[in-house]
């Protein structure tokens, strides 16, 4: 693949219980090439989340190679900085912190990183506009609805520019209506930014209204089952949900996840 | 939907700008109510059942006596136990965050240290202090000492509780954002924390009052504990009175500026 940013080769993770051992992810292998979203999708335990955490180093993978920008990041005790600073992590639920204020929480990652220049104070104000959060920007957590809380956590995982964006079911608690909106805000945001995303979800109709590719994932031991490039004529709009092509998709997604035997779910 | 957004959100500011309104206003007068109440109490058993004054002074001696007589009887005291109190708190607080702070950030220490926190938060240092003015003599630092040990180990649990329970996914997006172990302690750790280390640092006063009153009970010259003991000897029951007044106003004086610290830091607070 041209341009590749990410490649996992034979990524296994175990996770041992007293009673039992778990294979969350059994040789896995993917890539990602440059401004491409790939989602991963499959039924709740076949280690999609796991995938992704492995890249971001919030776990470490029992065996397998991770490369990011061709730099195999396994090979060290820690993500090194520079390959941290090009990623973006997009969590399950909002996780913002509640002793900021809408602002401060978008432009967190800059205190962290030690970045709070001119030209990212700037950025922060120009993410505020793009995902509507300008009015809110004195608020707290407490004083927002889930919505602006999860488009709060989209906006601090790109406050730092990176390259690569990950994101574990951004939008899963949120309702059907919200979700598309909020996805094709996204969809909007990474093509224009060319970012490169992942992005995970068990909602088959997402995956195909913002991929260009989707790995489906079986469960017990977590593996690929099939990888289906989505092709499409123009752009990416919610009236790609009433069209032929976009349900044909969906039917023969699912019914890879179908073939999933769902009885094995540990 | 985001007019419907922003509606919701007025509401709800408003709902809780009127909420803390009514919280505000009640909080004070509630207190000077209930306070009023025992006071008129009190005056009504007095009148009722015609009690001497040795044995039971009223109300209203005893403020006159809180009044007219604090500069020649009281302020000595006074100064003196909320000087103790007030550096063995400040202390007590600075001691317990520092050391739950250690303790959550190495498991080995806080293995080899929560035996003696919960040995402390269980046991009435006052029990100690006889021993302590054997060893180190009468004197303030006795009482300074003891009112450290008792409050430091309520800080230091109630802040341990609050470091343990940062949520998971907090602490994974410092990980995932490579925070250093000084930025996770200061940027999540500790704000996380902040309400267990107020609702620690409210309890360790209320210990801290305690402690040096009875410490002073046991053998001090001096302080509004010695003061009692001296009152009751001379069957002053106002003076005793005033003295125990005097010490309920420095617990609630701690306990209150505790309350406005945390109101000044938890600003997000629902």
């Amino acid at each position: 693949m041209e341009n590749e940013r990410i490649r996992i080769e034979n990524l296994s993770k175990v996770f041992k219980t007293r009673r039992q051992v778990i294979h969350a992810v059994k040789d896995v292998n993917l890539s990602v090439g440059e401004g491409e979203i790939v989602s991963l999708i499959g039924p709740s335990g076949c280690g999609k989340s796991t995938i992704i955490r492995m890249i971001d180093d919030l776990i470490k993978p029992t065996s397998g190679k991770i490369f990011v920008d061709g730099v195999e990041i396994t090979g060290y005790k820690r993500i090194p900085k520079d390959i941290n600073r090009k990623i973006g992590f997009i969590f399950q639920i909002p996780n913002l912190l509640p002793w900021l204020t809408v602002r401060e929480n978008v432009a967190f990652p800059l205190k962290i990183y030690k970045m709070q220049n001119a030209e990212f104070e700037a950025y922060v104000d120009e993410l505020m506009e793009i995902g509507g959060l300008t009015e809110y920007k004195d608020s707290y957590p407490v004083e927002i609805s889930g919505g602006v809380a999860q488009r709060i956590g989209v906006m601090r995982a790109l406050v730092h520019k990176p390259e690569i964006v990950f994101m574990d079911e951004p939008f899963g608690a949120l309702d059907t209506m919200m979700r598309e909106q909020l996805d094709m805000e996204i969809l909007n945001i990474c093509k224009t930014m060319r970012k490169t995303v992942v992005f995970i979800t068990h909602d088959v109709e997402e995956a195909v209204l913002l991929s260009d590719r989707i790995y489906v994932m079986g469960t017990n031991p977590g593996r690929i089952v099939k990888e289906v490039k989505m092709d499409f004529d123009g752009p990416r709009t919610l009236s790609l949900l009433t069209e032929e092509k976009f349900r044909d998709y969906c039917h023969e997604l699912t019914g890879y996840i179908g073939k999933v035997d769902l009885s094995k779910i540990v | 939907m985001s007019s419907l957004l922003e509606q919701t959100r007025a509401a709800r500011v408003e709902e809780r700008k009127k909420r803390v309104r009514g919280d505000k206003i009640s909080s004070i007068v509630m207190p000077v109510v209930g306070i009023g109440c025992l006071f008129a109490v009190w005056q009504l058993f007095i009148t009722v059942n015609n009690v001497p004054a040795w044995q039971l002074s009223p109300p209203l001696k005893v403020f006159g006596s809180m009044i007219f007589d604090f500069k020649e009887i009281y302020m000595n005291h006074v100064v003196r136990t909320f000087l103790s109190i007030m550096i063995g708190w400040c202390c007590a607080c600075l001691v317990g965050v520092t050391a739950a702070a250690f303790m959550c950030n190495f498991p080995i220490l806080n293995t080899m240290l929560t035996p003696y926190i919960n040995f402390l938060c269980t046991l009435p240092v006052i029990t100690l202090v006889p021993m302590m003015y054997v060893f180190m003599g009468v004197g303030q630092n006795v009482i300074i000492i003891a009112i450290i040990l008792q409050s430091f180990a309520i800080v230091c649990m109630n802040s341990s509780t609050g470091f343990l329970n940062v949520p998971i996914i907090r602490k994974e997006m410092m990980v995932s954002l490579r925070a250093s172990r000084r930025q996770i302690l200061f940027q999540c750790y500790l704000p996380s924390a902040l309400s267990n280390v107020f609702t620690g640092m409210k309890l360790s006063a209320i210990f801290a009052t305690t402690t040096c009153v009875s410490a002073e009970v046991n053998g001090s010259a001096v302080g509004l504990g010695a003061l009692v003991i001296t009152a009751k000897a001379y069957s002053r029951t106002e003076q005793m009175c005033g003295a125990i007044i005097f010490i309920a106003i420095i617990g609630v004086f701690f306990y209150m500026l505790t309350d406005i610290i945390e109101a000044v830091f938890i600003k997000w607070k629902d």
